[in-house]
Parts: structure tokens; C-alpha cells; sequence
């Protein structure tokens, strides 16, 4: 397998009422890695998915997937939709059967699995989500973070190589989106690699290990969350602002009650109050 | 009837082979049909009722609820065929009713003959709301499909049963989006705000529909909706309970006839 799993090369794409939504997007994603791509509302992101599974086709620019071109034959879409699946933004419009357990069954059916299999994927993929409880429900009886909840384990039951989140925490309390993005960290953990959409910069920060900064369709920037990030203007251009830990610990080195030395600025709150204590010790011995 | 769904989808005969609870059904509302006779009727009526408000725990307002809907339809016809226009020499009209120059009567036949249409029908209903209150869509379909009626027909009709519940719930968010803003304050208010109600559902509907699509269609639909084979067992005991109701009916229709108006 190359390195790169999934490459976009100079794509363009245009909707048909003349919106530019893509604009020279040239973009590489390494295998097994968390990609968060952050952008405003409009700034392309959920379009940048489409293309990615074919479901639009850009006109201008290239898509390689493991490294090939993409084709938009039957059989070339067939094989790219089973290896890269799609958790739309909205469950409520990816939901069509009337049972939570037909939904998760209907991607492995149409890959062509044999029934044994099928079930046993989707018995895996409920208990891997966590909503074995709700095999036998009724699709629309669901609460909306359960529904999330069967959206994900639909896609996985298919095993797709690289897994996608559009807006994942979208419209979903705490509880859940916490739920969700942890789901998606043990996703990441088996290996698949997994890509989110979010405009929430602490998100972003906490969750990825590359972030790709989208502005109106245009790439803005690329890197490790640790890097990206100090890059003020680059956020502003894409109408967004550095994430809440980061600018806490910037203020908090500024005046001394960090060392300055640490190297990466904290990730997460545990990491962050590890430093301050660590920091005021340091001053208290010294 | 979204409360039906929901009551079908938590009956205690949930589990229960799907022909057997349809059998149940048909079997109920084939002899209500067949025996034109108000004791079959109302021993129907009695042993459905039973079984759902006492067996499947419906709460009896809900139950009530549900036979009183069919009722603004039944209570207008039974009406028309109480009522008959009485030959002058007809001596058993019970009460004339004169209205310019027509004049409707009453006939001691006329109102049993009413009266039996309303019991057959309500017993037809509850056989009906037995299935309704016990078999999810999911079982139907599989039924269906069992019974070789072309995949693409069952597909569309559970397709349809879950667009419902997207319609529904679309419309009821553009409602409420309505209502919150005095669209339905003032009887001009209302008519306009159910214009654009009816407009905006088809526009959304559309939307969501080509949303849902895309959804298929990363999922390598390929134009045939495929599902899981489910599995039901047949269980001797429900037969034997079926074949002793049967028997049952079948008993009381030989009763002789003890009150007249029946
Ligand atoms: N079906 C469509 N037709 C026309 N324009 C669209 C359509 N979908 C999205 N757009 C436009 O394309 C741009 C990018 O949209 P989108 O990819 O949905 O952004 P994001 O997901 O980042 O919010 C926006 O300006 C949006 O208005
Ligand atoms: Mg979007």
C-alpha cells in the first residue's frame, strides 16, 4: 500500500447553479492516520467527501485512490465506495430501513457477503458502537444520538479502509458527541484511517493528528495540530479562531506559569494542568 | 396512528410468526363477513377487545379512540340504511318523518338491519387493529415477500411507510417553524401559512429525498434493496388456539336465534 492512501490533485468543482465550492484542491491523506479537514460553514467540506466517494465528479484536477486514478465505471465506483464510507452530516436522510438491524445489514449485503458473514459484521458493528440493545427497533423510533450511533455502525459494517465524518457532532449533545469522537478514536486505533469534517477548532485540536484548513474551497494550510494552529492568520483567513487550550497555554507561557521549554503545547486539559503544576513547582524549587 | 406503529413495534406478540397473527386477523373478519349475524359479530367484538385491551395492555382510551375514528363514516351510513322511504301500505314503519314531500320512515327491519352492519363492521375493525397493534411493517413485508409478490412492490410499500414518517416529521418542523412566527394567528394567516406548508414540504421533501440517495448510493446501492432473511417459527399452540376460536364462532352461529334483533 503507498503512503498515501486517498490524493487529490488541483480538483475544481462547480455545482450546477455556477457555485465554485472546490477550487485547485490538491490534498494528500497518509494511510492510518485521524485528518481533520476545519472549515467555516460553505467552505467546501462536505463537497470535498462527495468527490472523494464519487458521488461528484470534479471537473477539472484528479482523484488517486491507493494510488490510482479514479475511474467513474460502475465497477471502479463500486470498488472505491467499499473501501471509503461516508457518515453523512444528517442520520435522519442516511436511514432508510425500517430496522436498526436491516440498516447496518444493507452495506454488507450489497458488497455481496455471504448471509452468515453479514450477520456476524453486524453483529460486530452494533457491539463496537455499542447499540446491540437496538437491533430489533424501528429506525424512526430512535432518538437522534442513537440514530448518529446506527448511522456509524451502518459504515462499518461495511470494513472500509478509510472511514468519513461529515460534521459528526453536529446537532448532538455532549454526552453523544463525546460518545461519537471517542468511537472515532477506536476506529482510528484499529488501523482504519479516519477523517472528520468539523468548524470547531478545539475539536479539531484535541482530536486529529493532521488538520487540513479549508477557506472557501481553497486548502489554507496542512500540518499537525501543534503547528497549524500557531499560525493566527492562517485561522482568521479561514474565518476561524485558535482553540480555547492553546490560547490558554500561549497566555499562560507568556507570563510564566508554564515552562517555556516544553516543546508541544498541551492537547487536552489533563496535559495542560500537568504543565502548570509541573511549572509551579519548578519556580517554587528554583 | 404513529402511536399504532409504536405499539406494534412493543407487542407482546411481537415474536409471533407473522401468518399466524394475519391468519388470526382474516380468520375473525372472514366469519364476521360471512355470518351476517350480530352474535358472531359481537362475539368478535368482545374476544378482540379482550385480547387487546387485556393480553396486549392498549390503554381502553387509546382502543376507544381508535374505533370511534372509522365511526364518523359508519354512524352516516348505518343512518342511510335505517332509513327508508315507506310504501303506503307498509305497515311495520316504527316512525315517519316528513320532509316537504318526502317522508322517510323507520322500520323495526331497518334499524336491525343497521344495527348488524355496524356490528360486522366494527367487528372487521377490531380483527384489523388486532394485526395493526401486533405486526410491525418489517413482518408484513417479510409476509409479503414469503407470499412471492414481486420484491420491487414490497420495496415501494416499505419505502413509502418510511417516507411517511419523514413527511411527517418534515411537515410538522415546518409547523412549528410556522406557528412560532403567528402563522396560523388569523383564519388569513392560516390559509396562507398552509399554502406555503404544502409548497415548502414538496421542495423539502424533494431535497431529502436526493440526500437520501446519496446515502444509498455510497453504500453500493445498486438498484435492488437487499435485506436480511428473518426467521419465524410456527408454534402448535397458537394453531390450536386459532382452530378452538374458530370452533367457538362456528359454535354460536348454530345458537338459534334468541333476540329478535339480531
Ligand atoms: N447542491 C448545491 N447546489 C449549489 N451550491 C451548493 C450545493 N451544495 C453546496 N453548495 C455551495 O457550495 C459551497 C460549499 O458547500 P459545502 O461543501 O456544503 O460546505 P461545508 O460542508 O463546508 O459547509 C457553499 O457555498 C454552498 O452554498
Ligand atoms: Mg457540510
Amino acid at each position: 500500500m503507498s503512503a498515501n492512501i486517498i490524493e487529490t490533485k488541483g480538483i475544481v468543482f462547480t455545482y450546477a447553479d455556477g457555485t465554485r465550492a472546490l477550487t485547485d484542491l490538491s490534498l494528500t491523506v497518509p494511510a492510518g492516520k485521524r485528518i481533520a479537514v476545519l472549515g467555516a460553514n460553505g467552505s467546501g467540506k462536505t463537497t470535498l467527501f462527495l468527490c472523494l466517494n464519487g458521488i461528484l465528479r470534479p471537473q477539472q484536477g484528479q482523484i488517486l485512490c491507493g494510488g490510482e486514478p479514479l475511474k467513474y465505471d460502475k465497477k471502479s465506483l463500486r470498488r472505491l465506495r467499499s473501501r471509503l464510507g461516508i457518515v453523512f452530516q444528517d442520520p435522519e436522510i442516511q436511514l432508510f430501513a425500517a430496522s436498526v438491524q436491516q440498516e447496518v445489514a444493507f452495506g454488507p449485503l450489497n458488497l455481496g457477503l455471504r448471509e452468515t458473514e453479514v450477520r456476524q459484521r453486524v453483529q460486530q458493528a452494533l457491539a463496537f458502537t455499542g447499540i446491540e440493545k437496538l437491533k430489533e427497533k424501528a429506525t424512526h423510533m430512535l432518538s437522534y444520538g442513537q440514530k448518529k450511533q446506527v448511522a456509524i455502525a451502518s459504515i462499518l459494517a461495511m470494513e472500509p479502509e478509510i472511514l468519513i465524518g461529515d460534521e459528526p457532532t453536529a446537532w448532538l449533545d455532549q454526552e453523544h458527541a463525546r460518545k461519537v469522537m471517542d468511537l472515532f478514536y477506536a476506529i482510528s486505533d484499529k488501523g482504519t484511517t479516519v477523517i472528520i469534517s468539523t468548524h470547531d477548532a478545539d475539536l479539531a485540536y484535541s482530536w486529529a493528528e493532521e488538520v487540513v484548513l479549508l477557506g472557501r474551497g481553497k486548502l489554507l494550510g496542512k500540518g499537525p495540530p501543534e503547528e497549524l494552529f500557531n499560525h493566527e492568520e492562517m485561522l482568521a483567513a479561514a474565518g476561524l479562531r485558535q482553540p480555547l487550550l492553546l490560547e490558554i497555554y500561549l497566555l499562560l507561557k507568556e507570563k510564566g506559569y508554564v515552562l517555556a521549554d516544553t516543546g508541544t503545547p498541551p492537547r487536552n486539559l489533563g496535559a495542560l494542568s500537568r504543565l502548570i503544576r509541573e511549572g509551579s513547582e519548578c519556580r517554587s524549587s528554583s | 396512528m404513529f402511536m399504532l406503529d409504536w405499539y406494534a413495534h412493543n407487542s407482546r406478540l411481537k415474536t409471533v410468526h407473522p401468518a399466524e397473527k394475519v391468519l388470526f386477523a382474516f380468520l375473525c373478519l372472514v366469519l364476521a363477513l360471512y355470518f351476517s349475524r350480530g352474535t358472531i359479530s359481537l362475539a368478535i367484538i368482545v374476544l378482540q377487545g379482550a385480547i387487546i385491551l387485556f393480553y396486549l395492555r392498549i390503554p381502553p382510551r387509546y382502543y376507544v379512540r381508535l374505533l370511534l375514528m372509522p365511526l364518523a363514516f359508519l354512524l352516516p351510513g348505518c343512518l342511510a340504511v335505517a332509513l327508508e322511504i315507506p310504501a303506503a301500505t307498509q305497515a311495520a314503519v316504527m316512525l315517519t318523518l316528513s320532509l316537504g314531500p318526502l317522508t322517510l320512515g323507520i322500520s323495526s327491519g331497518g334499524i336491525s338491519l343497521a344495527v348488524n352492519l355496524l356490528l360486522r363492521s366494527l367487528a372487521a375493525l377490531s380483527s384489523l387493529y388486532f394485526l395493526a397493534l401486533t405486526t410491525p411493517f418489517t413482518q408484513l413485508g417479510w409476509l409479503l415477500r414469503k407470499a412471492m409478490l414481486p420484491p420491487s412492490a414490497v420495496e415501494l410499500a416499505a419505502l413509502t411507510y418510511r417516507f411517511i414518517f419523514i413527511l411527517a416529521d418534515t411537515a410538522q418542523s415546518i409547523h412549528t417553524a410556522q406557528v412560532t412566527r403567528l402563522g396560523y394567528s388569523c383564519w388569513r394567516n392560516t390559509f396562507k401559512s398552509l399554502g406555503s406548508l404544502a409548497a415548502g414540504l414538496l421542495a423539502k421533501s424533494f431535497y431529502r429525498s436526493q440526500l437520501m440517495y446519496m446515502g444509498l448510493i455510497s453504500r453500493c446501492y445498486d438498484g435492488e434493496f437487499r435485506s436480511l432473511e428473518m426467521y419465524y417459527r410456527f408454534s402448535p399452540g397458537n394453531w390450536l388456539l386459532m382452530g378452538g376460536v374458530t370452533a367457538g364462532l362456528l359454535a354460536i352461529s348454530r345458537i338459534p336465534t334468541f333476540l329478535a334483533l339480531f
